[in-house]
């Protein structure tokens, strides 16, 4: 686009105000629950804002839960949470039809997929039909019972976490499945200020409650949807989208990756820098954008080969050899 | 050499024998040889280490590959002690630069691999031999002689066994509290401080092999020369002359009598070796042909037999058929040797060449203090799609950018003063910036390679860039003139001649 054309269609050279003080109030108002933790809201946000799910990796006790109830109540949406178990089926996700004695009729009693923030707690506790029933619902984003198909309000975001530690009586979740997560966050342990911290913040009440009573709602789901569609209608350069696509073709054909991202991990790293470029308040992505979202947007979506698993190489160590690699922008 | 003060005992051997006669020789004299390995060997490890002091795999690799430097030392001391002249260890040292100059360079080039190694060294450490003399003299000693080749590689094997039993000792003796360092990484993953460690290993079981091996070698020198030199047949005489002297016994006089008529009647037959030179090739032969036809000799006997004609015909087919099949044979191993002697030649050559280019591309690294000129470093061509050559930037790169901005070209001025700004990074204060470098990095590395007013401009800069690159925004006049001012201010005219 020349900069006639730049000038002539008459796209906000800034972005309002108003949406950054709501990014940063959102952040604000999660950091007040969630203690430390900074990059991994940052990253909880961007998959907000893509309209896109989160996988989260981390041990149990680091505040997975918590951060999505404090996301659920600082935009007001509805959230449940569902522990995967073995026994788990797939209507007890989505919802079933159940008669009615009262009245005389069968009634849909719907599921706890039905709400704006789902925390799918261990999700890979749950055989496969379970976890694709889950999975069917992210993508096509309404459930089918009885024939009858319920859209989901919107926003719709699940957080799906697993376990790294304890993979005994697991089902791994498919490299098809995992596909479908628009980024896969790693919570780590918080440093030694930060779990000072939050140990004082969680031990004022009675017991070990999660609090987030300090939290204000600052947005409905509808101003939600719209930063959505505001983020999803910011400028990106011919150049910025051949950098993203050049990423994840370099990934595919990188030496030591068994099977990389498709065509969808293009798409999936835009859709981050968009949503990334909008919380650092910028109104256009830049490289910097799509750099920074790669490893959680591809770190899953790459099988490496069985050599450097055993040599205990893991994905962001190949990804970022391939980021020194791959050639910025040229304009 | 005085073969009556020879320690050990001098006869026929066949080569095992002579091996552990050479294991019993280095067992008796193992502590100065062990000495005078490490004396030799551990400096030059120290030097290696200084000079290469975060390669520990090519440290160990080069004190490997220098071990024709520390034999002949041991060679040199067991020559002597052999025959009761036991030199003290300054001594050697002091002598020690004339045993191991002569042919060095050949010992640890080409000769390195051979793995007749231990047996050959004698005649050039000890004969003094070279060239022809010395190929020749190779020649006649090693005529059926594989003593010294598996003597190499059973030292191989002992060699490794011991260093990784060093390595499984350092490990076992660890504190517990040292959990870090196990055995599969030792072997399998040795990082910086496990590969250090195993050098203590590696030296340890170099140090103690070799003298095992010089002497062995050595051994099989003596037994060859023995052999080839009738020494045993020399002293028993001498011995018996002695005793001859020291006795008057009647019939040990009529028994040396008898034996010394024997030896003058033998040397009647058997030329002395300075007869032997001044002998013509006509009259040598009529000598041995009259010892030949002496009954005290031997005689010929000759034995006739009845043949059938056609078996013996097919005999000789066959014999014609297997001799064609073994002269193929030879000629294809014959060629196949000279083939693969040649390849090594040619190796050895292009490795020599490329050792030589080395050390003259750095040659300033010999020179104490000579690297002292700016770091060179690696440019991109281009960044950000920009070409960053000199050439292709204007000598007044403001002067360039105003003229620009008053024709209206604001995206150029502003490319120009950006490219500019990072040539004159580059050329100036070294920046290195890899390809991959976004905008965001780079101000990164420049803020914190040339903080100050120069960082503060660029981070000035680089937004409005940004903004034009990837949001096409024009930025306005006033802002690049305002650069193109503070260009002048930070670079002046000094960057117009970088080209």
């Amino acid at each position: 686009m020349s900069v006639t054309e730049r000038e002539e269609t008459g796209i906000a050279t800034e972005v309002p105000a108003e949406i950054i003080d709501h990014l940063k109030g959102l952040e604000r108002e999660i950091q007040k629950a969630v203690i430390g933790q900074t990059s991994v809201i940052r990253e909880v946000i961007v998959g907000l804002l893509a309209a896109g799910h989160v996988l989260v990796e981390g041990v149990p006790g680091l505040g997975k839960t918590l951060l999505v109830r404090a996301l659920a109540a600082a935009v007001g949406g509805r959230f449940s949470r569902v522990q995967f178990t073995p026994d788990l089926m797939p209507s007890d996700i989505s919802g079933h039809v159940m008669f009615d004695m009262k009245r005389d009729a069968f009634r849909v009693r719907k599921g706890p997929v039905f709400c704006n923030f789902l925390l799918a707690d261990e999700i890979n506790r749950a055989p496969a039909k379970t976890q694709s029933a889950l999975l069917e619902v992210m993508q096509e984003q309404q459930v089918t019972i009885e024939g009858n198909a319920y859209k989901l309000e919107r926003p719709f975001l699940v957080l799906a976490t697993q376990n790294p530690i304890e993979q005994e009586g697991t089902y791994p979740l498919p490299q098809a499945q995992l596909d479908r997560f628009l980024l896969k966050i790693f919570i780590d342990y918080p440093a030694q200020e930060e779990e000072q911290a939050l140990v004082q913040h969680v031990t004022r009440g009675v017991g070990d409650q999660l609090d987030i009573s300090a939290i204000k709602q600052l947005l409905n789901p509808e101003q939600i949807v719209q930063l959505q569609q505001y983020a999803a209608s910011l400028r990106v350069d011919d150049q910025i989208v051949a950098y993203a696509v050049r990423i994840v073709r370099t990934a595919r054909d990188w030496s030591g990756v068994e099977v990389g991202p498709g065509p969808r991990g293009s798409i999936a790293l835009l859709r981050a820098g968009r949503a990334h470029a909008l919380l650092s308040g910028n109104h256009f992505v830049t490289p910097d954008d799509i750099k920074a979202v790669t490893p959680s947007v591809l770190r899953h979506r790459m099988k490496l080969t069985t050599d450097l698993e055993i040599e205990g190489y893991k994905p962001d160590d190949v990804l970022a050899d391939i980021l020194i690699n791959v050639e910025a922008p040229r304009i | 050499m005085d073969l009556d003060k020879i320690a050990v005992t001098v006869r026929p051997r066949t080569p095992w024998e002579a091996i552990d006669l050479g294991f019993t020789m280095a067992r008796a004299w193992f502590v100065p040889l062990w000495l005078l390995w490490m004396v030799v060997a551990l400096p030059v490890y120290l030097l290696v280490v200084l000079l290469l002091p975060d390669e520990p795999v090519w440290v160990i690799i080069i004190v490997w590959w220098l071990k024709p430097l520390y034999e002949p030392m041991l060679l040199f001391w067991m020559s002597r002690a052999l025959f009761d002249d036991r030199v003290s260890l300054p001594a050697v040292l002091k002598r020690g630069w004339g045993v191991v100059w002569p042919q060095l360079l050949s010992n640890i080039t080409w000769r390195r691999f051979n793995p007749n190694r231990s047996f050959t060294m004698p005649v050039s450490v000890l004969e003094g031999l070279k060239g022809k003399a010395r190929r020749s003299r190779i020649r006649i000693l090693g005529r059926g002689q594989q003593g010294g080749t598996w003597l190499t590689i059973v030292g191989i094997h002992f060699e490794m066994i011991l260093e990784v039993a060093a390595i499984i000792l350092i490990v076992m003796m660890l504190p517990e509290e040292l959990q870090w360092l196990d055995i599969d990484a030792f072997l399998f993953n040795p990082g910086n401080l496990e590969q250090w460690l195993q050098h203590v290993g590696d030296i340890l079981a170099m140090s103690l092999i070799a003298p095992f091996y010089v002497a062995a070698g050595f051994a099989l020198y003596l037994t060859r020369r023995t052999e080839l030199e009738a020494w045993d047949i020399e002293l028993n005489f001498r011995r018996l002359m002695e005793r001859r002297k020291t006795t008057d016994a009647p019939v040990a006089k009529v028994a040396i009598v008898a034996l010394c008529s024997a030896v003058l009647y033998s040397g009647l037959f058997f030329t002395t070796d300075l007869e032997a030179d001044t002998l013509t090739k006509a009259e040598a032969k009529s000598q041995v042909e009259a010892v030949l036809d002496n009954e005290l000799f031997g005689k010929t006997k000759t034995v006739n037999y009845w043949s059938a004609l056609e078996q013996e015909q097919s005999d000789s087919d066959l014999g014609w058929l297997l001799e064609w099949i073994l002269s193929v044979l030879e000629g294809f191993t014959h060629g196949f040797a000279v083939f693969g002697k040649g390849v090594l030649l040619m190796l050895a050559g292009v490795v020599l060449a490329w050792l030589i280019y080395k050390a003259i591309v750095n040659r300033q690294l010999w020179v104490p203090g000579g690297r002292t000129g700016p770091k060179r470093v690696a440019r991109p061509e281009t960044l950000f799609g920009l070409a960053l050559n000199a050439h292709t930037l204007p000598s007044d790169i403001p002067g360039e950018c105003r003229r620009l901005i008053k024709r209206g070209d604001m995206r150029s001025a502003l490319s120009l003063l950006y490219r500019g700004t990072l040539l004159a990074l580059l050329e100036q204060d070294q920046l290195e910036v890899p390809g991959s470098a976004t905008e965001q990095e780079c101000l990164a590395l420049v803020h914190s390679t040339c903080p100050g007013p120069l960082a503060d401009f660029f981070a000035g800069m680089t937004p409005v860039w940004i903004r034009l690159a990837y949001d096409h925004q024009r930025p306005t006049e006033a802002q690049i003139s305002l650069f193109c001012q503070q260009w002048d201010a930070l670079f002046g005219r000094a960057d117009s001649d970088a080209d």
